[in-house]
């Protein structure tokens, strides 16, 4: 059976050596270096121990996934109340006008998304645009703004870096979405309101669940925006991952946060694929 | 005769997009408790009209009254009227119940008076035991009645049907197209219903318009417009029609002619008046033909003579085209008749046809 379609077994056999070597094979590597000792020359050494994991439970760290969940959270909800009327608008417009703004969501993935952060530091700092426009041109304020290196920042940023993947899961459901819908309900009596809340956003709720998650799953497991944004002052998730195997060559205490926040996004994902089986939805 | 209210009235109205003109100075009244077809090929602006009633399109001249009210400008949600769509557009999110309470929840009406009244609406479509299931449980059927649940409840001033039998196959559209017309006269509501069918118009409506291209052709009842056809478009829309070209002789008496068609001499009768030298159509439907062998009947006074080149079993009659000598094809249907041997003809047989006097249409024939 198997060999009788050589391209189809090629394409399965040629994705599963790619999920096995390099999605599989880091991931318990990852795991067994969470439950090794550190060792200043090699990185890590036997025995095994599970001092790593205990050590992350000191609330110290806690705080440190608390804070990094409430980023993610506000960031996710910023994208998706700024992309929702935004692809809602992009959903209704003529197609030669759709084709164009949709390049223009995708167009910033042509940029190192680093480069583009270190832009949002240059908009934001002090003597930057956004000042300038706020206190000399607009004269909306007399002092210019401290954004630079706040929390406020790294949401900005994330937002700016983010918004696409809202975006686009939201425009494709409600690019798809029958328009008789819209109209029954107006015929049935409901005004934009009712048939905006009662019928467009139900009906929608795949994209907004695969767009949350699609937001909310790297920004946390974020670290240079973090690191550019707000300076040192915010310790995330990802900067903690980073600056144990980066900075303090902890090998072991590195890859437990890190299996820790696998974890965390492993039930987050669960939780995604039950929702979605609730709404009736075939996922993939 | 019983004075009716006027439910629904256009009044010159006309409608274009991007500047190609769709529907042309459309003048229309829909009665209380009767049952309008709009019917037409596709693209003839039937849908269009339906959706300007129900406020979807704005009409680009002319006026629209909804019960003596002017109501161009107001809103779909504010107009009293609902629309059966297409496809149903079910919100598949909602239960059947909810589905049909929706309407009712925007009147925002109490919750008792909504359950009694979406009870009663399922009852009437006969769907009480599925009020719990989410619309892509059910069938194509059963979601049409859903969807007429949801229009009916509201008890609007007017029913808007947009081709809604289309998705349903041939046994369930005859049943569904009794069931509609059965509500339909017991509840006495306004229908106006939109469909290409013209079986589907003719067996359900109190009155049909006929349209094309934006323009309405014939209005009236089925029976008119199907043995009384204004014109050509009309005739061969609505049913299988043969049509004959001629020319008119002389005119022995009024309302009868004498015309010379496909190189027969015959007498037609018509209400419509001729001069000797008009060009002619002459309608003759495939039912109304008789035809008999020429060796049964060899006298060809007045009837066409050709040969039989296909024959059709159909069931309940025997559809057969005859080749005329002069080269037209004729389609007859006609029923079985036991009593005569000599129904089934051969192929390639001779024979003569017939009509059923005076049931033919003259027209002039349109230049």
């Amino acid at each position: 059976m198997r060999l009788r379609n050589p391209t189809k077994t090629l394409a399965i056999g040629s994705f599963a050596f790619w999920l096995f070597f390099f999605v599989l094979v880091p991931n318990v590597m990852v795991a067994v270096v969470s439950l090794l000792s550190r060792d200043e020359s090699s990185f890590v050494s036997l025995p095994f121990s599970l001092e790593s994991y205990l050590r992350l439970s000191d609330p110290l760290y806690l705080m440190v996934f608390i804070k990094s969940l409430n980023m993610a959270l506000v960031t996710t909800l910023v994208c998706l109340l700024a992309g929702y009327p935004f692809a809602y608008i992009l959903a209704r417009l003529p197609g030669r006008f759709r084709r164009v703004l949709v390049l223009l969501v995708i167009l910033p993935f042509w940029t190192n998304s680093l480069i583009r952060t270190y832009a949002v530091a240059l908009i934001l700092r002090t003597n930057g645009p956004l000042n300038w426009f706020l206190v000399d041109l607009a004269g909306l304020r007399d002092t210019p703004l401290d954004l630079l290196y706040t929390g406020t920042a790294v949401v900005a940023g994330s937002v700016y870096v983010f918004l696409p993947f809202m975006i686009l899961p939201l425009y494709a459901v409600l690019e798809r979405m029958d328009p008789a819908y819209v109209e029954a309900g107006r015929d049935l009596g409901a005004g934009w309101l009712d048939v905006f809340f009662r019928i467009t956003v139900p009906l929608s709720m795949p994209g907004i669940l695969a767009g949350c998650l699609l937001v909310f799953l790297p920004a946390l497991g974020l670290f240079y925006i973090p690191d550019v944004l707000g300076g040192a002052r915010d310790l995330f998730i990802g900067n903690f991952i980073k600056n144990q195997f980066l900075d303090a060559r902890d090998w072991p205490f590195g890859a437990a946060g890190s299996v820790v926040l696998t974890g965390l996004m492993g039930v987050l994902l669960l939780i995604y694929y039950r929702g979605m089986r609730r709404l009736g939805e075939k996922v993939l | 005769m019983e004075q009716r209210k006027t439910v629904v009235a256009l009044q010159g109205v006309e409608k274009a997009y991007d500047g190609h003109q769709v529907v042309h100075g459309l003048d229309l009244e829909v009665q209380e408790g009767e049952f309008l077809t709009l019917l037409g090929p596709s693209g003839c602006g039937k849908t269009t009209i339906l959706r300007m009633i129900a406020g979807f399109e704005h009409p680009g001249k002319g006026d629209i009254f909804l019960g003596g009210q002017r109501v161009n400008d107001v809103p779909p949600h504010k107009r009293d009227v609902h629309m059966v769509f297409q496809n149903y557009a079910l919100f598949p999110h909602m239960t059947v119940a909810q589905n049909v309470a929706f309407g009712l929840k925007m009147k925002r009406l109490p919750k008792a008076v909504i359950e009694t009244e979406v009870e009663n609406a399922l009852r009437l479509v006969k769907l009480e035991s599925f009020a719990g299931r989410k619309p892509r449980q059910l069938s194509g059927g059963q979601q049409q009645r859903v969807a007429l649940a949801r229009a009916l409840v509201n008890k609007p001033l007017v029913l808007l049907f947009d081709e809604p039998l289309n998705a349903l196959d041939y046994r369930l559209r005859k049943e569904m197209q009794r069931e509609l017309r059965h509500l339909q006269q017991t509840l006495k509501a306004t229908f106006v219903f939109v469909t290409h069918d013209q079986e589907e118009a003719l067996s359900m409506s109190d009155r049909v318009v006929v349209m094309r291209e934006g323009r309405v052709e014939q209005t009236g009842t089925p029976r008119q417009v199907y043995e009384d056809p204004e014109n050509l478009f009309v005739a061969s829309f609505i049913g299988e029609t043969n049509v004959l070209s001629g020319k008119v002789l002389e005119i022995p008496e009024p309302n009868k002619l004498k015309a010379l068609v496909e190189g027969v001499v015959c007498v037609f009768s018509s209400k419509r008046r001729f001069s000797p030298g008009d060009s002619i159509k002459v309608l003759l439907r495939p039912e109304d033909l008789r035809v008999e062998t020429l060796a049964a009947k060899p006298d060809t006074e007045g009837r066409f003579a050709g040969r039989i080149v296909e024959k059709n079993y159909k069931g309940a009659t025997l559809d057969s085209v005859i080749l005329l000598d002069s080269g037209v094809r004729l389609l007859a249907s006609e029923f079985f008749d036991e009593e005569d041997e000599d129904f089934d003809y051969q192929l390639e047989e001779r024979v003569s046809v017939g009509w059923v006097g005076t049931w033919e249409v003259v027209l002039p024939d349109a230049p």
